[in-house]
């Protein structure tokens, strides 16, 4: 078996195997945790509900007295994160990988604006890496899991781009370790912290409802 | 007896004057990329050597890759190239038959010992001592090994003896393997596709005939000059890739415009093969051009890599049913876990 | 609409072209100094780049028409022709069935395929006695029947 017939053969359903494993033990092990009982008076007559949805959104940009500090870290954030939707649900191949698990496909872009969005993306990852690295806070913050989020996230969009320019080995090996890097990513999703995907409206919401019920600002 | 005539003496015999000889050279040279200046060599050398021997190996073959090689309109280069060597033993096209033809190729093997060329097509079975192809009560494998004992070279012609082709195909009932799992001795060129086209397969053939070496060969064999690039390299339907367009099904808007076939299956980018430059029936068309998607078929086990319909950005990930059950499994582990730790919170948060 | 009348045709307003015709009349004015020079001939194979129609178009423009044409026929015709640049031949080599099999640029002071090989000269003087020969008895026996 090839390496490229391995990655899309049996290490494809394994990693979506895993990868729907993880995330369904990751979310009900951490939904279904008991919540304290809250005995003191609600000060707001705003629901906790609509407090949690709101807080989703409020926390999307710092607070202005935070901004000098970290507004640098959130556009590159922004700017990595749109890219790789772009790149991930808007380039073509990709979208038919996505036909064929799910059944749902919609237009993409021509490829070559694809191409260059990868290359920002690359760009806006590496920087956020060296802003990790640099930043005393962040750097005594980081652990593994930070690093190795960061890894196999940047692997795909890297690998992507030299799959597609053919450089450093065959083709059919690049694409191979593109698709073997994507199911990397699968196998950690669930277990570290790139589960911020779906657990930062868990996170923002579950503060949102607290302080809403306080009555303080969100 | 030894034909002991010179290719040059042989063709004035049959009034077939040296500057046709130029002209097939000058073809020659262009559809192998080498220097112009090499068709004057080559004729030069050419005219002055002995009729090559060949001797012509059909296996487990459907016929397509001689069907191919013959495949020319009026004397080309093709039929060119058949005076240019002595085709010794060939099942289709021999007038002799039973024992005369294979009495033929003997006599061949031993008058022209360590200088005949084996041509081969159809893939080697292995299972069960070799009996589901046999020639004369001799089975592949052992005229295989008996007649590459004095050859120079093999040609694999077609995918079947490059890599084993649709015999080996999934569930390979008859234990089908390539000629370079039995010969290891000699040097071989693979020529692969389902069929190859045919100025390619006569192309490698006239290689060695007027340079008398190997082509550069890539890593699975083949000759570089041929398959170096991919279909989708040098697809002229590669701007509508870049652009984003894709037919979306047979004879649907995009395909009637003449759109990338990636949707609906070409493996076009893994594929590596001249259907895009040299492209087939004399220059008239190939695959992609007619509205069909490559198939792949100048690739190893291209029968057993998923359907030649679904794109190539897609795999082979088992179905929902799988995934169901995966999402299953970790719902209960996820109670089990939740129910962990609710314990736990009980404990420190003393019941409350 | 499941007629072939019904798929639209479009075509191409003005012949496409790559560009490709310009760089390659340097290359043949490289190759004509060196003709000049130390007296090598050189072939430019136009199959191994990308023309378009427009590039021909461009390069026989460029090059234009000299005196000379001729025609060999060789297993199907092959066309050479001189260009307004003395020393500059456009050989085309057509199969039987007049497909193009091959296309160069030939610098030179006679195009390889037209010359006379050496052997074949050497072979012919035979050919000559031998047709000398013939012509002889057909004389004699016309005059014997006479």
């Amino acid at each position: 078996m090839t390496l490229l017939e391995f990655a899309r053969g049996p290490a494809l359903q394994w990693s979506l195997v895993i990868l729907a494993l993880g995330v369904a033990w990751r979310l009900l092990g951490i939904l279904l945790l008991k919540r304290k009982p809250d005995y003191s008076e609600a000060r707001s007559h705003t629901s906790p509900a609509m407090g949690a949805v709101r807080t989703v959104f409020t926390r999307m940009w710092p607070r202005k007295e935070f901004q000098a500090r970290t507004a640098y870290g959130s556009a590159l954030g922004y700017v990595f994160h749109f890219g790789l939707a772009i790149v991930v649900f808007l380039f073509v191949p990709h979208i038919l990988f996505i036909k064929d698990l799910t059944g749902l496909s919609w237009g993409g872009l021509p490829s070559g604006v694809v191409y260059a969005t990868g290359v920002v993306t690359l760009i806006a990852l590496i920087a956020a890496l060296i802003r990790r690295f640099t930043h005393p806070v962040l750097r005594l913050l980081s652990n593994f899991d930070d690093y190795f989020s960061w890894f196999v996230t940047t692997a795909p969009v890297f690998s992507g781009l030299m799959a597609v320019a053919h450089l450093g080995a065959r083709y059919e090996t690049l694409l191979a370790l593109h698709i073997l890097s994507v199911e990397l990513l699968f196998v950690w999703f669930p277990f570290g912290k790139l589960m911020h995907a779906i657990l930062f409206a868990v996170a923002r919401g579950t503060t949102g409802a607290l302080l809403t019920r306080k009555g303080a600002a969100t | 007896m030894p034909d002991n005539t010179t290719l040059g003496e042989k063709l004035a015999q049959q009034g077939i004057s040296r500057r046709s000889f130029l002209k097939f050279c000058a073809t020659i040279t262009s559809l192998m990329a080498m220097p112009p200046t090499m068709a004057a060599e080559m004729a030069e050398k050419l005219a002055t050597v002995r009729r090559q021997s060949v001797i012509w190996l059909s296996f487990q073959e459907c016929t397509g890759c001689t069907e191919s090689i013959t495949r020319s309109h009026s004397p080309t280069l093709e039929s060119l190239l058949f005076n240019a060597i002595s085709l010794d033993y060939h099942h289709t096209l021999q007038a002799a038959a039973g024992t005369a033809a294979e009495a033929a190729r003997e006599q061949a093997m031993k008058d022209n010992e360590g200088k005949y060329l084996v041509v081969v097509d159809g893939s080697i079975p292995m299972k069960d001592g070799g009996i589901y192809s046999t020639i004369a009560g001799v089975s592949n494998h052992d005229m295989l090994v008996e007649t590459a004992k004095g050859a120079a070279a093999i040609i694999s012609v077609g995918t079947c003896a490059s890599y084993g082709g649709i015999p080996k195909a999934n569930p390979n009932p008859t234990g089908a393997v390539p000629v370079s799992a039995i010969v290891k001795d000699k040097p071989i060129i693979n020529v692969p596709g389902c069929p190859p086209i045919g100025s390619v397969m006569t192309g490698v053939i006239a290689h060695f005939l007027t340079l008398g070496t190997i082509p550069e060969l890539d890593e699975f064999g083949r000759p570089k000059v041929f398959f170096g690039d991919t279909i989708h390299d040098r697809c002229y339907r590669r701007p509508f890739y870049d652009q984003g367009k894709f037919a979306k099904s047979f004879d649907d808007e995009g395909a009637r415009n003449g759109w990338c076939l990636f949707e609906v299956g070409c493996k076009g980018p893994t594929t590596h093969n001249a259907c895009a430059t040299v492209k087939w029936n004399g220059g008239v068309s190939f695959p992609i051009e007619s509205g069909h998607g490559c198939l792949g078929c100048s690739e190893p086990d291209f029968w057993d890599k998923g359907s030649f319909y679904k794109p190539l950005s897609t795999g082979e990930w088992g179905g929902g049913a799988v995934l169901g059950a995966a999402v299953a499994a970790g719902a209960v582990i996820g109670v089990g876990a939740a129910l962990v730790a609710r314990k736990r919170q009980d404990k420190t948060s003393g019941g409350k | 609409m499941n007629e072939l009348r019904g798929i639209p045709i479009a075509t191409a307003e003005a012949p496409l072209a790559t560009g490709n015709a310009l760089p390659i009349v340097h290359e043949i004015e490289t190759l004509l100094n060196e003709l000049v020079v130390s007296g090598k001939s050189a072939s430019i194979d136009l199959r191994s780049l990308p023309m378009l129609p427009g590039d021909y178009e461009q390069l026989q423009r460029v090059l234009g028409e000299g005196e000379v044409s001729a025609t060999v026929e060789a297993f199907g015709p092959t066309r050479v022709r001189e260009t307004a640049v003395s020393g500059v031949w456009w050989v085309t080599h057509y199969n039987a069935e007049d497909q193009v099999v091959a296309e160069f640029v030939e610098v030179a002071y006679v195009p390889e395929i037209l010359k006379t090989h050496p052997a074949d000269a050497r072979h012919a003087i035979e050919t000559l006695r031998s047709r000398l020969m013939q012509s002889a008895e057909t004389t004699e026996g016309d005059a014997n029947a006479g």
